[in-house]
């Protein structure tokens, strides 16, 4: 008969700390990433030059409908085919950067469509240079429009970010595949496992929140 | 590498996988609908620890990832209930838990997004809380819910590839296998994301094509 035990995994439990800080990294590099990736994207979709605007609209439909599980193989198995040896750090990256920037280049067209023309306009009219306009006036407001958005799509690369177990990085869902194998603990490494991430999700949710309370708090 | 044939020949095992992805898909879409609905509806209306109960339920299966779920769902229910699940019971149970999550959220969001107008007015002619909810308020949610919940079924679609970890021979499992055999990853692959990119694109198009016939025009 089958017994809850906890304390059957408990020496699994000094690998965790390592793993939690292998999904973090992870995830904060991917969200970097991705964001950098996102901003030609966005740029591109909004430019009003045909083929830039058809290229970006493909990789933003191309990466949103294609499962990350299945872009990781792509890059894994599939690069590794055609000659380009990626380790599983690198695939792992790549296939949630590349998938968080379809979802991040959306974010910031929103956010870019949500500053009035005026803005723009009175800058000009001030007669600051483009780039000036870009990163003094336009930028500010984009990211304090984008930061509740931001942080679902921060929350969404943490939870992808398990794929990397996959293809075998040592993060938080590779040590619960980990344990459970070894120790046929299975439900119970699952329960600390999911209740790790969920943890770190609302973790992520309170920071973003915290943030964004400060920038409104700069509006008035 | 030991190349045996070729991918293409193959095809009846990518379309058998397809049906099984779309089969599951659509089980837990349904399924999740309905219990979505109830739980939205309990975290909109019900009372304070009934509400409470909801939110830490669509929280939880918020924010695990679908990875531990069918984990979870396949080795760790067999172990812990002593009852040897198929993967693909395991898989059902995990995207059922997975997209009622997901409906919750939508169905609290359309509810929410009725005018409180619309209850005041369905109340003062009469009308008690459940014959408000049938005839006046369900009717404009359900204008509001159709969108986004074409946008949870591609994501299901879209996570049912994590299926694939448990043994089940969906589309993703049925490419690894096909990979195996005849050892051209990149085709494979590159098929896989074709697959599913014009499906999950179809379905989505589609949504958008809905959402405008259903745009409420004031």
């Amino acid at each position: 008969m089958y017994q809850f035990n906890l304390r059957a995994i408990l020496v699994y439990f000094d690998r965790l700390p390592q793993s939690i800080a292998v999904t973090l990294a992870l995830t904060g590099i991917a969200v970097v990433a991705s964001t950098l990736l996102a901003f030609p994207i966005a740029k591109a979709r909004m430019s009003g030059i045909p083929p830039l605007v058809v290229l970006a609209r493909a990789y933003v439909e191309l990466f949103r409908n294609i499962p990350i599980l299945v872009l990781l193989y792509v890059y894994y198995f599939g690069l590794a085919q055609a000659g380009l040896h990626l380790s599983t750090w690198w695939a792992a990256l790549l296939a949630l950067s590349t998938n968080a920037a379809a979802y991040c280049a959306e974010i910031l067209r929103a956010g870019y469509s949500a500053i009035p023309s005026g803005q723009r306009e009175a800058a000009r009219s001030l007669g600051l240079r483009a780039w000036q306009i870009e990163v003094f006036v336009v930028l500010p407001q984009v990211a304090r429009v984008i930061i509740p958005p931001f942080a679902n799509h921060c929350i969404g690369v943490l939870l992808g970010s398990s794929i990397a177990a996959v293809v075998g990085v040592a993060d938080l869902a590779d040590w619960m595949l980990a344990t459970g194998s070894d120790s046929f603990r299975y439900m119970e490494s699952f329960l600390v496992a999911a209740t790790i991430y969920i943890v770190l999700c609302q973790g992520v949710a309170a920071v973003i929140a915290a943030i964004d309370r400060r920038a409104r708090a700069g509006l008035r | 590498m030991f190349a045996t044939g070729n991918v293409w020949d193959y095809w009846p095992v990518f379309v058998n996988g397809l049906l099984l992805t779309i089969e599951l898909s659509l089980i837990a879409l349904v399924v999740g609908f309905v219990l979505g609905l109830f739980i939205g509806l309990a975290r909109t209306y019900g009372p304070r620890p009934v509400r409470a109960l909801c939110t830490a339920f669509t929280e939880s299966f918020r924010s695990i990832p679908p990875l531990l779920l069918f984990f979870g769902g396949y080795y760790g229910l067999s172990y812990a209930t002593g009852l040897t699940m198929s993967p693909f019971q395991a898989s059902v149970i995990a995207m059922i838990l997975e997209a009622s999550a997901f409906m919750s959220e939508v169905v609290r969001a359309a509810f929410r997004s009725v005018d409180r107008g619309q209850w005041d007015a369905a109340r003062a002619v009469g009308l008690g809380f459940w014959a408000a909810l049938w005839t006046v308020i369900g009717p404009q949610a359900i204008r509001v819910l159709i969108p986004p919940t074409i946008g949870v079924y591609v994501a299901v679609l879209k996570d049912s590839s994590f299926a694939s970890i448990v043994g089940l021979v969906e589309l993703t499992r049925a490419g690894l296998l096909v990979r195996e055999t005849v050892g051209d990853s990149l085709t494979v692959f590159l098929l896989l994301s074709a697959i599913y990119f014009v499906i999950n694109y179809s379905i989505s198009s589609g949504a958008l094509a809905l959402e405008r016939r259903f745009r409420f025009v004031h």
